[in-house]
Formats: structure tokens, C-alpha cells, sequence
């Protein structure tokens, strides 16, 4: 157990007084980056990256991992109270925790987010620690064929948490996968649909799509809704603190996002979408097989807990998981992971499969700063979870003032480009149709964002095989993802057959029709 | 694909559209119309009444959303026919999948329609079906202009005046009308993110005509 | 009670007139124009934060101030495009005299291959300054020893020996156009994966996705130093301190290109305002910091002055029009 003589070295080296303020400015920092809409932990890191260019690197690295864990909680923030999540990796973090707030619950769910995110990310940082070099030759297995399978994976995983319908649901994904079309086609150089402008020439940003689907799409809904809008301010919260009966129902929903975080979190690309919508997925059907055995009653569409429990581990867990490829093989699979490679490289640190060699100190202090960071973001924002929640009490008229002024400044903020603010203007348009007439916009963020990728993999493939399908179905692993898949999409057919069986047989019996 | 646009005729596309061959999954749980026998209220067992995401769509703004679909679907399909691969770029070139993505749009918008006649029919026939929501249009309307009107003023007037405007008419579009104290908290919050963000984290921000006056 | 609500409505609005003012007066430290090294100076990166140019430019911010050359150095991201649209934005500030942006011949190839509508002729060349080699790679399992057995096998099975590097018309896959002529195979006609960084060209390559790699040396020196991969052939004109592989040139291959960077600015600029942006850049390439960061980044020093880039930048140019031509980009 050499690494644990190393990590506590590291924690030694780390655990100064100095280091501490470090890490709390970054929580501070990080949570309230995190919190406007739009600015994830990327953002975040991002314009702290040159103020941390004067700093040594311990300090510096646990002002990230501060800034970096701190900017997902405050995510996963705005997603429970406001039903904004600032990015792709919070939305599955809505369903329920926007449901527990309108209910009453906003710091119970605020408070098993931040124990979540504190277990992933603890145990997370410690399996990357020990686990490393193995589970970089795992990721090392996935070949383009493999991506690809993941990706249609990953559109039926959410497609199967998401369907209220499943034509909307797909119809959704489509379109989201038609504005990831837009661009420059990576694969052969061609331009696509950039109808003769050249901004368009590098697609529609993530930033623009999920700001707009999801920020101000939902201003726009809320503005149009008038007064059947929920009212947030008269929301009466009970107690602040989680319960025991919270805290039970949360436990193994926390360790089974942590191990589906993970798990998915080393390899590249995957992103934390899937392994949020799979621990979403998970619970429901967790809680739905409890109530049946007799258990505690399934709350899932109500504000469930344990449907913010598991995705934000989960959450959490994938980032920490994301650190495997990041410092083994100097892959970054997140646009924030990307920025930490540079901030990384700054100091001298060149991740690679050397690394632990070469740089093993810096190394055990960064993930000892991790740990530091996410026990720093426990201890400050559990106390903190309720007054968050007196976020919901702003006067509505400046609440949504405000998301809608930041979602302006995030978006300009990529590039300092108006031609961004005018998509952005657009995609908001599109999402509050999509929110007017019902259809999910959920699955049309997860087509941006996976849906390039399933194509360059796609196409990657074939082109590596000469035109050869049987690229991709020649591993273990697609084939197991593919399973997978079939047995996802059977398993709604199956239930709604019975479904309609019971539903006859009760029909029959009654002898009542209900029209 | 035979429905480019929003089909006309109400019996035609029944025969000819399937569900869309996607991810494995065909339709399955789709909520209204998709019953041979349906019942009279279209909310299934296990989903809480009135889920917005499967109340169905009536009355005339039912072809919004489909239309939609078609038209992106037309607009992939076009891009797929018109892109030129550059030559030499390997097999499946760059047209192949916005090509797919493109039919399987048409062929949901199709679909779409397809449960719109039948949720017409059963309304025809005296079923009680709750309809969307209406619109509040004027907030939305302002909204939209506010947010206009702060991109083309941004630069010109720089980030401080009209982020302020932007925070203004939003708040006035969700009914702020304590005049002084909305410019204030305005101006505050306009300035609260030039002072975070350019000051302090060196994001730049344009200072527009202020430059010149100061 | 009514005293106690005043004040808390004076406080507020006191605490709005401070947070206003504050804002006015960044806006007007922004809109600065002193002289000397008060000057604002504004360095376009045609780059995402953490890319290649990013990295040059917050290195350059740093170091002007560091100086003490320019402490108002402000880094401006202009993502996209393989750089054209930094260049755009540089051609739109024509006249400007407190404009640095960053390039290299990642952006020359873009201009060539996407048909930009502003070249490198609308811009003002001010300095090369620092250059990064290229190199072939193969896994440490591959058949290929030697560039003469890549040689040998290439042309017969261009379309199916998929190659990996970074993105279309970008210099990695000007590179391997390069090395494929110079194998006598068609750059048209090679099975190129292109990739978005070197740390996914080389996943591609352990994975055994792609067979050969292409990229900076910098993306392997790690896998070149444990051995999962071996280097073929470096493009500098001679053997690098340190890098134990040969030259392509020494193995009969005539191929020699760097991934060079440098800094242009905004046409139409007069000769006294380039030479003082001259200058500064020259000042700060002499500087013990530049020297530092050289190291830190392991790019080769390769400045030349305004004169020798602008000929250099001609010449780069034409030959990169010449190899994406023959890419059939």
C-alpha cells in the first residue's frame, strides 16, 4: 500500500493554514461561479486560470480542486431551485430536485446533493489514487467501434428516463443532433449548414445550446405562463436539516451514483451525462421495486431524494473518474479537464504515463487537494444549504432578471462575439417552443453534446476498417453495450404490455368503461 | 418522408408511416391517439394528471411543434443532397448522416401529425381532451425584444448601460414596477458583474461610449 | 422603526453607488491609453482557453508584466476556425497599434484550407518566436522499424493503413501530406483518422485504432520515454538535444517544417508603429523569463525579426497552398 504512504505524505505537504484559505476561497469562488447560470466549474476554472499563474502549485491546485467541486454543487444549485442547471451534467439532477423545492424541500435536497458530492468525490479520488494505471488500460480498450456503442448507449439511457413520450423525447434528441450537425465537419473538412457564415463555421457552442435550452428557455416559460407559474417566494420550507428517514432513503443512492460515476467517469468522452441519467434511471426503478416489495413509498415524480442523491455521486464521481485519463494519458474529456491540462502544464506538470514517476509529488498533492476540496465544500456548504435555498424568496421579477443578465454574460464570455448573443437569442426561441408544447428539452442538449461524437466515432471507424461493418461489433465491449441497449428498450415494452393486461382484466371485471 | 410539410389530406399518411426506427425503441409509450382503444382521458395510470410532456396537442397551434420537426427535417435533408464531400474523404462522407437524421426528423414529424389528426377526430367525436396552456404573450414578447435590443446596444453603449436596460426590461416584463428602486437594483447589478467579472477575473467587457465620456 | 428602515434603505443605495462607481472606474482603467509600459496592449489568442495560442499569449501576458514592459496586457480568446477567426478579428482592427495576435502555421494551413476570406497579406508580420518539431510515430508492436519500412508498404495500401493526427488542413495533417509525398505516396489518397489533440492520437494509436501517429513531439515525449510508442523520424533540420531519433533528412526523407509560432498585428499600420511593437516583442524574447518559459513548454527558440518572418511567412505560405492542394482540401 505504497499509495497510501503517498497520499498522506501529500496531505501533509498540503494541509497548511495558507493552503487552507486557498481552498476555501476556491469553494466560495467556485460555488458562486457555479451558481449563475451558465458557468459551470469550465467557466469557473477557466478565469481563474491566470490569476493562479503567480502562485506556488500546491496552493494553486487546491484552489482548482476548490473552484472545480465548488462550481459543480453550485450547479447542481440553480438545477434544484430554479430548474436551470448550468450545464449538461446537472440536468438529471432537475427532475426530482426541482420537484423536492416546489415541494418544500429545496435544503434537504440542497443538503444530500453536498453529502453526495462529498462521497463521490472521496471515494472517486481515492480509487483513482490506487487505481490508476489499471484503469487506464481499461480505457485504453475503447476504440472508436466502442465509442460509438457507447453513444447509442447513452441516447437510450436517457431516452428511457426522459419519455413522458417517446416520440417527443426522440423528437427532441433529433433536433439536437441536427444542431450538432452545424460546422465544420471534423471527419472530411466540408462544411456544414453554415448557410454562408463563417461563425457558424465551428458549430453552435455548448455554452449558446445549453444556456439557452435550458436558462433562458425556462425565463421565457415562466414569463409565458403568467400567474399559473409556480410561485417560488410562497414555497414554505420545513425544517432545514436532513432527516433520518433523508438520510437512509440517500445512503445507497449515494454509493451507487458514486460507483456509476466512476466507472464511467476514465473513459474518454463519455462525459458525466450518462452516468447521471443512468443513477436517475437506477433509483426510479429502485424505488418503484421497494414500494411493490412494501417498502417505504416509491416519491419518484413528487421530489424524490434519492433522485438527487445518486446523480449528483454521480456527477462527482465521473469527475473525479475524468482524472484518470486527464493524468494518465494527458487526454482531457471535459472542457474543464481541458483547461486543468494546461493549468497543469503550467507548473511543470506533463500528464502521461510517467507521471507518477516523474512528478509523483505534485501528483499525490493535487489529489490530496482534491480530498481537502471536497471535505472543505462539505463542511461549507452543508451549513449553507438552507440559506441557498433564500434564493427562492428574491423577488421574482429581479430573480429572473438576473438569470436571464447572466446567461447574456456567459454566453458572450466565450468569445466576446454578438453573433453568439444572436443564436443564443434563437435557441432560446426553439427551447420555449419545445417547453410550450410539452416536449422535453433534455434529450436535445444530450444530442449536441453526444451526437458529434457518435458521428466522428461512427465515421472514425469505418474509415479505419476501409468500409468494414464489422468494426463495430467486433469487441467484448460493444457487444455487451448493445445487450444492453436491446434489453433497455425491452424492458418499457414489456411493462406497458402488462400494463394494458391488467389494465383489460380490471376492465372486464368492473365492466365499467371509463368514458 | 411523403410528408414534407404538415399533410393535408387526414387519411393518407396512416398507412405509410411507421414509427421511427430509433435507438430500439418504437413509440411505445407514446400518449395519446396510439391506442387502439383509448381512453377518454388521455392521462396513462402511472404519470401524474395533466403531465405537460403527453397532453396532447389541439386546435391550430397543434402543427406548430411538427412543422417545426419537418422543417428541420427538410433542412438536413437538403444540406445532405447539396454538401460536397471534398474528394478522396473516405466512405460514409459528410452528407450520410445529416441525410439520416433528416429522414428519421420527417418521418417523427409525420408521426406527430398522424397523432394530431387522431387527437381531432376524438375531440370531433365529443372527447373532453385538456389542450395546452395558453400564452401570457406580453412578458414573452417583451422579453425578446429587451434581449434584442441589448445585443444590438451592447457594444455602442457598452456592457454597463445595457446590461443594466437588459436586467430592467426583463424585471419589467415579470411585473417590477417600483420605478427607482428597479434602476437601482439595475444599475447595481449591471455593475456588480462588471466589477466581478472584468475586474476581478479580467474578462472582457465592452465599455462602449462610456470609454469616450470618462 | 421607521428610522430603522431608512437606513437600510440608505445602505443600499450608498452600497449601489459604490458598486456603480467601481464599475466606472474599470471601465475607464480599461479604456486607458497611457504610454510606456502603462500602454494597453491587447493579445488576440485564436484559441479556447488551455490551446496552443492561449498558452502563447497568457505566456507573453506574463511575461510582459513580469518586465515590467506592459502591465495592462489583456488576453482576448477568439476561438475558431483553425485561427481565421482570430485572424478576421485582427484584420477588422486595421490601423490599431496596441494589437499582438497570435499565429502559426496551424493558421496559414487553415487560410489555405478553408478558403478564408482574410489571408495572411491582411495582417502586419512582427516576429517568429518559438517552433515545436513534428514527428512519426508507431506503437511499440508495430512492424514498422525504420521510416524505409513505412516507405515500402505505404503506397500499395494508402486506403487501408489508417494514419492519426490532429484536426483536417491543420498542421499535423500538413505534416503527414509531407511525409507521404516524400514516400511517394499520393497525400490524396492517404487513410487519414484526423483527431481534436495529440493525447487522443496517441489512445488512438495504443488502442490499435490507427497504425501510425503524426504530431508534435511534445504530444509523445512521455510514451517515447516508457516505450509503448517509437519515433520514426523528427522534422528539424538537425538532431535535437535530447531526442535520440534521427532526422528525416538523415534517413533520406526531404522533409523539414516545424510547427512554428509567431505574432502578427493589424494592417495597415505605420513603419514607426510596427517597429515599436517590434520592439517590445524583441525585448521580451531577450528577457530571463522568455527564457524560462522556452524551457517550461519545450519549444525551441526560433525568433526571427519582422523582416526575415515576412519572408519566411511567403515562403511557408506557397508550400502549404502547394500540400493542401495536393490533400484535395
Amino acid at each position: 500500500m505504497d499509495a497510501i504512504v503517498l497520499l498522506r505524505d501529500g496531505l501533509a505537504a498540503a494541509l497548511t493554514p495558507g493552503n487552507l484559505l486557498w481552498a476555501l476561497c476556491g469553494v466560495v469562488l467556485g460555488t458562486a461561479v457555479g451558481v449563475l447560470p451558465g458557468m459551470g466549474s469550465a467557466m469557473a476554472v477557466a478565469l481563474l486560470l491566470p490569476v493562479t499563474f503567480q502562485m506556488d502549485p500546491t496552493s494553486a491546485f487546491i484552489l482548482f480542486a476548490g473552484v472545480y467541486y465548488g462550481g459543480m454543487f453550485g450547479g447542481a444549485t440553480t438545477s434544484i431551485l430554479l430548474n436551470t442547471p448550468g450545464q449538461a451534467s446537472s440536468i438529471a439532477t432537475t427532475y426530482e430536485g426541482h420537484r423536492m423545492a416546489l415541494g418544500g424541500r429545496a435544503p434537504q435536497a440542497l443538503g444530500t446533493a453536498v453529502i453526495g458530492s462529498f462521497v463521490a468525490s472521496i471515494v472517486g479520488t481515492l480509487v483513482v489514487a490506487l487505481f490508476a494505471p489499471t484503469m487506464v488500460d481499461f480505457a485504453l480498450k475503447f476504440g472508436p467501434g466502442e465509442y460509438f456503442a457507447l453513444t447509442v448507449f447513452s441516447f437510450v439511457a436517457v431516452a428511457a428516463v426522459v419519455s413522458g413520450s417517446v416520440l417527443r423525447g426522440v423528437a427532441s434528441l433529433l433536433i439536437g443532433i441536427a444542431i450538432g450537425l452545424v460546422g465544420i465537419d471534423g471527419q472530411s473538412g466540408a462544411p456544414r449548414f453554415d448557410f454562408g457564415s463563417a461563425v457558424l463555421l465551428d458549430g453552435i457552442d455548448i455554452v449558446i445550446v445549453t444556456v439557452g435550452l435550458l436558462a433562458l428557455g425556462e425565463v421565457l416559460h415562466v414569463a409565458a405562463r403568467g400567474r399559473n407559474a409556480p410561485d417560488l417566494a410562497s414555497i414554505r420550507s420545513g425544517k432545514p436539516w436532513l432527516k433520518r428517514r433523508d438520510v437512509r432513503r440517500s445512503l445507497p443512492a449515494w454509493l451507487r451514483g458514486t460507483a456509476l460515476g466512476t466507472a464511467f467517469g476514465p473513459i474518454p468522452g463519455s462525459g458525466a451525462e450518462i452516468p447521471t441519467f443512468l443513477s436517475l434511471g437506477a433509483e426510479r426503478r429502485f424505488a418503484k421495486r421497494r414500494e411493490q416489495r412494501g417498502g417505504d413509498e416509491n416519491e419518484f415524480g413528487n421530489g424524490a431524494i434519492e433522485g438527487v442523491a445518486g446523480p449528483e455521486a454521480a456527477n462527482n464521481g465521473s469527475a473525479a473518474g475524468s482524472l484518470v485519463p486527464l493524468l494518465g494519458l494527458g487526454l482531457p474529456t471535459s472542457a474543464t479537464a481541458a483547461i486543468m491540462l494546461a493549468a497543469f502544464q503550467q507548473y511543470g506538470l506533463q500528464p502521461g504515463p510517467v507521471l507518477f514517476e516523474r512528478n509523483g509529488d505534485l501528483v499525490w498533492t493535487l489529489l490530496a487537494s482534491l480530498l481537502i476540496g471536497s471535505v472543505l465544500l462539505l463542511v461549507i456548504n452543508l451549513p449553507f444549504a438552507p440559506l441557498w435555498a433564500r434564493l427562492l424568496k428574491l423577488p421574482k421579477p429581479y430573480l429572473y432578471a438576473g438569470i436571464t443578465l447572466f446567461s447574456v454574460l456567459a454566453v458572450y464570455a466565450i468569445n466576446a462575439s454578438v453573433v453568439h448573443l444572436v443564436m443564443l437569442i434563437g435557441v432560446a426561441l426553439l427551447a420555449f417552443v419545445m417547453r410550450h408544447f410539452g416536449v422535453p428539452v433534455a434529450p436535445a442538449l444530450i444530442g449536441v453534446v453526444l451526437g458529434p461524437i457518435a458521428e466522428s466515432e461512427l465515421r472514425r471507424a469505418l474509415a479505419a476498417s476501409a468500409g468494414d461493418l464489422s468494426i463495430l461489433v467486433d469487441s467484448g465491449i460493444s457487444l455487451t453495450l448493445y445487450a444492453l441497449v436491446l434489453i433497455a428498450a425491452c424492458i418499457p415494452l414489456v411493462s406497458r404490455v402488462r400494463r394494458l393486461r391488467a389494465e383489460r382484466r380490471e376492465r372486464e371485471t368492473t365492466g365499467v368503461g371509463t368514458s | 418522408m411523403t410528408n414534407r410539410q404538415n399533410p393535408a389530406q387526414p387519411d393518407d399518411p396512416a398507412e405509410t408511416t411507421e414509427p421511427p426506427p430509433t435507438a430500439g425503441d418504437s413509440g411505445t409509450t407514446e400518449p395519446s391517439g396510439a391506442d387502439p382503444t383509448p381512453d377518454a382521458d388521455p392521462a396513462p395510470a402511472p404519470e401524474p394528471a395533466h403531465d405537460p410532456e403527453t397532453v396532447p396537442w389541439t386546435g391550430r397551434t397543434a402543427w406548430v411543434f411538427p412543422g417545426l420537426v419537418a422543417l428541420f427535417g427538410a433542412v438536413a435533408v437538403r444540406g445532405a443532397l447539396t454538401i460536397e464531400a471534398p474528394p478522396h474523404s473516405p466512405p460514409p462522407g459528410p452528407g450520410v448522416v445529416p441525410g439520416i437524421v433528416g429522414t428519421l426528423l420527417l418521418l417523427v414529424a409525420a408521426r406527430m401529425a398522424l397523432v394530431n389528426l387522431r387527437v381531432a377526430r376524438r375531440i370531433r367525436q365529443g372527447a373532453q381532451v385538456p389542450g395546452t396552456p395558453g400564452v401570457d404573450w406580453p412578458p414573452v414578447g417583451i422579453i425578446v425584444l429587451t434581449l434584442a435590443v441589448h445585443v444590438a446596444l451592447l457594444e455602442p453603449l457598452g456592457w454597463l448601460l445595457s446590461g443594466a436596460l437588459l436586467f430592467w426590461g426583463v424585471a419589467y416584463a415579470f411585473g417590477a414596477r417600483t420605478w427607482v428602486r428597479d434602476a437601482l437594483v439595475s444599475l447595481s447589478m449591471s455593475a456588480a458583474v462588471q466589477v466581478g467579472f472584468s475586474l476581478g477575473l479580467g474578462l472582457n467587457l465592452p465599455g462602449g461610449v462610456l470609454e469616450l465620456v470618462l | 422603526m421607521k428610522s430603522a428602515r431608512l437606513l437600510k434603505r440608505a445602505a443600499a443605495v450608498s452600497a449601489a453607488v459604490l458598486l456603480v462607481g467601481a464599475a466606472v472606474v474599470d471601465v475607464r482603467q480599461k479604456a486607458a491609453s497611457g504610454s510606456g509600459p502603462g500602454e494597453k496592449l491587447m493579445l488576440i489568442a485564436p484559441a479556447a482557453p488551455g490551446g496552443g495560442w492561449d498558452m502563447l499569449a497568457r505566456e507573453m501576458q506574463s511575461g510582459l508584466r513580469e518586465e515590467d514592459l506592459r502591465y495592462n496586457v489583456e488576453v482576448a480568446n477568439a476561438e475558431g476556425a483553425g485561427g481565421t477567426i482570430g485572424l478576421t478579428q485582427n484584420a477588422n482592427r486595421r490601423g490599431q497599434d496596441n494589437v499582438l495576435t497570435m499565429s502559426g502555421l496551424g493558421m496559414v494551413g487553415a487560410v489555405e484550407s478553408l478558403d478564408s476570406q482574410h489571408t495572411m497579406a491582411d495582417s502586419t508580420p512582427i516576429a517568429q518566436l518559438a517552433s515545436e518539431y513534428l514527428t512519426v510515430v508507431v506503437p511499440a508492436k508495430s512492424p514498422y522499424k525504420t521510416l524505409d519500412d513505412l516507405a515500402e508498404d505505404w503506397p500499395g495500401k494508402a486506403k487501408d493503413l489508417p494514419v492519426a493526427g490532429g484536426s483536417m488542413g491543420g498542421v499535423d495533417q500538413i505534416f503527414a501530406a509531407r511525409v507521404a509525398e516524400s514516400m511517394d505516396t499520393p497525400p490524396a489518397e492517404i487513410n487519414y483518422l484526423p483527431y481534436a489533440g495529440g493525447g487522443e492520437v496517441l489512445t488512438s494509436l495504443l488502442s490499435g485504432t490507427a497504425d501510425v501517429g503524426f504530431g508534435t513531439l511534445g504530444d509523445f515525449s512521455d510514451q517515447l520515454e516508457t516505450g509503448s510508442v517509437r519515433a520514426l523520424g523528427v522534422s528539424s533540420k538537425e538532431r535535437l538535444d535530447g531526442v535520440d531519433v534521427p532526422t528525416m533528412a538523415e534517413e533520406g526523407y526531404d522533409v523539414e517544417m516545424s510547427n512554428w509560432r509567431g505574432v502578427i498585428a493589424p494592417p495597415g499600420l505605420t513603419r514607426a508603429e510596427t517597429a515599436k511593437l517590434e520592439r517590445v516583442v524583441e525585448k521580451l524574447r531577450n528577457s530571463p523569463s522568455w527564457a524560462d518559459t522556452l524551457k517550461r513548454n519545450r519549444w525551441t527558440d526560433t525568433y526571427q525579426g519582422r523582416a526575415e518572418f515576412e519572408e519566411f511567412l511567403k515562403k511557408e505560405t506557397a508550400e502549404t497552398r502547394k500540400t493542401v492542394k495536393a490533400l484535395g482540401l
